[in-house]
């Protein structure tokens, strides 16, 4: 059986016993608070009943008017209670003691009356006064009779209704107490058979959750019957099985992958290194050409350089010179992904100083103001550090805008663990089209080429940049120019 | 753990249960065998064919002294007196009897004790007399002969009579009489009017037809009929009176409950006719009690005695020790009402 069918049933059960139980509650309370009203009636009639004895006794004693009247006005709210008592008394016992009480009373009204009659014949008899003293004694002795049985009906009426009391009392509290115990036990049943259910169900669910955490992947959660758990071992044994092809899967890829990565890194150090001794065999000829160059100008005799054989010796000289610098940054390109010295924390501020003071020279001929504060340092090698700003600041002092007063400013600020750099000049700028193609190798712009731009510097920056896991973009000055912003570790 | 706590509090709860009920089952049969076994005590019983004495008529036939153990041997007297007077003599050992004789026993210094007043009526005594004698209204009676059982509660009836109408006993010719006279004395004419009791009062009347004139006062009078035995008999055998009394509750609860299978038993136990039961049924409470309306009324009848020289004795007595509360507060202490 389902759970949810279980606990529907269960709710089924105790609600029905509720509707049952709720009815026979209130009957009994509406019993309990019937008694009590029938014991309070009782009680009042008993009251009345002293109350009419005191002022039988009170007109005994003197035969005065005022105490037959009050007599009288009692006994016609004894009336009025017994009216009362049979619309509100139903039970046959209770009429019959009510009816005994009416006639009892009556008795004791005729006789009262005789007496107040014989009081009357007393107060003119002569010769026969002794037979109606006599009279009067016994009469007395039948009312005092008949009040006796009054007074008696009158306690078995409050004791039928003090007893009738009690017992709906112990009705109401034993209702009460199945009310509470069918609750407790429906609570009681309800758990055991959860308790059961979980011990029988739930427990091999965790179990084999446990082993399957634990690496087992092949183990399978046993899901007999119909119920949520068997669904829920079903639906735990599908993704297990699922989990279980999808590791395999991935081991494989990732034998695949990490088979791949090492030919590429085998393939790429292959290259590096062959890059790296190509650029050392390229920079050796054009070193040589230099040299020669100067020794042949040097060596020919003077009516042999004419201005066309000092032309070739400078375009030759020219032309070596830039092959070597191109195959410098080419070695610097390459080498930018790796640290060239011991990687520590670097005041940048003190890197630039040493960089102005090495270029004091352009800056102090084109008239550039630089200003920088005291930045948070870094975490990196120090050659690369300095190769970042040594290329900024060189485009910077490059591409200077010919109407404006030049100047550069480099700021930074430490952002959740990162410094955020923002070189910023006010040159002439970077159009928006070119902002992305300039960070590329050999990417020069044609608006304002410069011959001793080797097209590779913001390709270097960005790589070192990038292998110190940061990102570097270029935008556009607030009134015109070019901000590059980068971040490195802080 | 809990769980099997409150299993093993369960189980031991139900044994015990269910120990408890066999031990319970097996004493009661047992004790219903012991009762079963053990023989009836005879006791000797004199009542009369009055209605007063129903309870013991149908406590007889039901078979309830039987169930209390009891076999009772009937003593029938025609009057409460007669009855009264077999216990006095030691021929029975419980007698139904009002409260008149029973005044003058406790005057004359018998040993007695009420056990219980198992009636109480203001309807049962009355003058029945002759119209053709002159007597049409109870002051009619004056200077008429008129017929009484001495020592009887019709004796004090007829002189509650006569004051109520103004008479004293002086200015009758009191005639005294047995009961079982009293109807042939009045058809014969040898006296005008009778005092008497049910079923004769009745009886008389009916015979008397159109010439009967029968006189009631509910509030002069209020007679009772109780259950009277020897002190030394209740001191010896309180089992016995509280068995007895037992057996009068249940013919009470059964009269209560059953009132014309009561008086088809009273018709066939008395031969009287059963109309006539059934006619003055109702002006009789059947009931099991002690109250105050016996000390009263065996107070009044003793100043009565005594003032018309009834008796020797001079001094009230203290009624409270001839009446015996205990066996009946251990009965059905809720009959008590006096010195509760």
């Amino acid at each position: 059986m389902r759970i949810t069918t279980r606990l529907r049933l269960t709710s089924t059960v105790t609600i029905v016993a509720l509707v049952v139980l709720t009815p026979v509650l209130i009957w009994s309370f509406i019993a309990f608070k019937n008694a009590k009203n029938d014991y309070v009636l009782a009680n009042t009639i008993k009251v009345n009943f002293f109350e009419r004895a005191s002022f039988r006794d009170q007109y005994f004693l003197y035969r005065e008017d005022r105490a037959r009247t009050l007599w009288e006005k009692n006994k016609e709210t004894a009336d009025d209670l017994l009216r009362q008592a049979n619309i509100q008394f139903h039970r046959e016992d209770d009429r019959h003691i009510l009816e005994r009480l009416r006639a009892s009373i009556e008795d004791t009204t005729a006789i009262f009356h005789r007496i107040v009659n014989n009081t009357e014949v007393l107060k003119t008899a002569t010769g026969n006064r002794q037979v109606y003293e006599e009279l009067d004694k016994r009469l007395y002795s039948q009312l005092l009779m008949k009040a006796n049985t009054v007074r008696d009906t009158a306690t078995t009426l409050q004791d039928t209704s003090a007893r009738r009391i009690e017992l709906s009392y112990e009705y109401m509290t034993f209702i009460v107490g199945l009310f509470a115990i069918t609750l407790a036990l429906t609570t009681i049943l309800t758990s055991m058979q959860l308790d059961k259910l979980i011990r029988k169900r739930l427990e091999p669910l965790h179990d084999g959750a446990k082993i399957v955490a634990g690496g087992d992947l092949g183990y399978r959660i046993q899901s007999d019957g119909s119920d949520e758990f068997a669904e829920l071992a079903q639906s735990f044994n599908a993704m297990t099985e699922s989990l279980h092809a999808s590791i395999n899967q991935l081991k494989e890829e990732i034998t695949d992958r990490k088979q791949i990565e090492n030919k590429l890194a085998r393939a790429h150090a292959e290259l590096e290194l062959f890059t790296r001794i190509a650029a050392h065999h390229l920079q050796e000829p054009a070193r040589r050409l230099v040299s020669f160059v100067q020794r042949l100008r040097s060596l020919l005799p003077a009516e042999l350089l004419n201005e066309d054989a000092t032309a070739s010796l400078y375009f030759i000289e020219q032309s070596a010179t830039r092959q070597s610098t191109l195959v410098r940054d080419i070695q610097l390109y390459l080498a930018a992904d790796q640290p060239r010295s011991t990687v520590e924390k670097i005041a940048v501020a003190g890197v630039i100083t040493k960089l102005l003071e090495r270029k004091a020279l352009p800056i102090s001929e084109t008239g550039v103001r630089v200003e920088y504060n005291d930045m948070p340092s870094v975490e990196i090698d120090y050659p690369r550090l300095k190769d970042i700003f040594n290329i900024l600041i060189d485009n910077a002092l490059k591409y200077q805008h010919p109407e404006r007063m030049p100047q550069i400013t480099v700021s930074g600020e430490l952002k959740e663990g990162r410094i955020i750099f923002h070189v910023a000049d006010n040159g002439v700028g970077v159009p928006a089209e070119y902002r992305e193609r300039v960070f590329g190798v050999f990417e020069r712009l044609q608006t304002h080429d410069n011959q001793n731009s080797t097209g590779i510097g913001l390709a270097i920056v960005r790589r070192i940049i990038e292998s110190c896991g940061g990102s570097i973009a270029l935008q556009e000055t607030p009134g015109g120019g070019a901000t590059v912003v980068f971040d490195l570790p802080g | 753990m809990i769980i099997l706590i409150q299993r093993i509090g369960s189980y031991v709860s139900l044994v015990v249960i269910l120990v408890a009920l066999v031990a319970c089952q097996k004493s009661s049969s047992e004790s219903e065998q012991q009762q079963s076994a053990k023989p009836l005590q005879k006791i000797t019983v004199a009542y009369t064919y009055q209605p007063q004495g129903t309870l013991v008529h149908v406590a007889v036939a039901k078979g309830y002294f039987v169930e209390e153990g009891l076999d009772v041997q009937p003593l029938m007297r025609t009057f409460g007196k007669a009855a009264l007077d077999t216990v006095i003599g030691n021929q029975a050992d419980f007698a139904t009897v009002a409260e008149t004789p029973i005044m003058f026993n406790v005057l004359k210094g018998e040993k007695i004790f009420v056990l219980a007043n198992i009636e109480a009526s203001s309807m049962n005594n009355g003058v029945v007399a002759r119209k053709t004698a002159g007597v049409s209204a109870p002051g009619d009676l004056k200077g008429k002969r008129i017929g009484f059982t001495p020592g009887t509660s019709g004796d004090f009836f007829l002189d509650s009579l006569l004051t109520a109408n103004g008479l004293t006993r002086n200015e009758i010719q009191p005639i005294a009489l047995n009961p079982e006279e009293m109807q042939e004395a009045i058809m014969a004419k040898k006296v005008d009017a009778v005092s008497i009791w049910n079923y004769p009062l009745t009886q008389i009347n009916q015979q008397l037809g159109d010439d009967g004139a029968i006189f009631y006062d509910r509030e002069i009078y209020t007679e009772t009929f109780n259950i009277v035995a020897r002190q030394e008999f209740v001191q010896k055998n309180p089992e016995t009176v509280e068995r007895f009394l037992s057996a009068l509750i249940k013919a009470e609860e059964f009269v209560a409950k059953n009132p014309d299978e009561a008086q088809v038993i009273m018709s066939a136990a008395t031969k009287i006719d059963q109309n006539l039961i059934r006619d003055v049924w109702n002006d009789f409470n059947y009931h099991v009690v002690l109250d105050q309306t016996l000390l009263l009324t065996l107070e009044d009848e003793t100043r009565w005695a005594m003032k018309n020289k009834l008796t020797d004795q001079t001094a009230m007595p203290d009624y409270l020790s001839f009446i015996h509360l205990d066996s009946l507060k251990r009965v059905k202490p809720e009959a008590l009402r006096m010195n509760r």
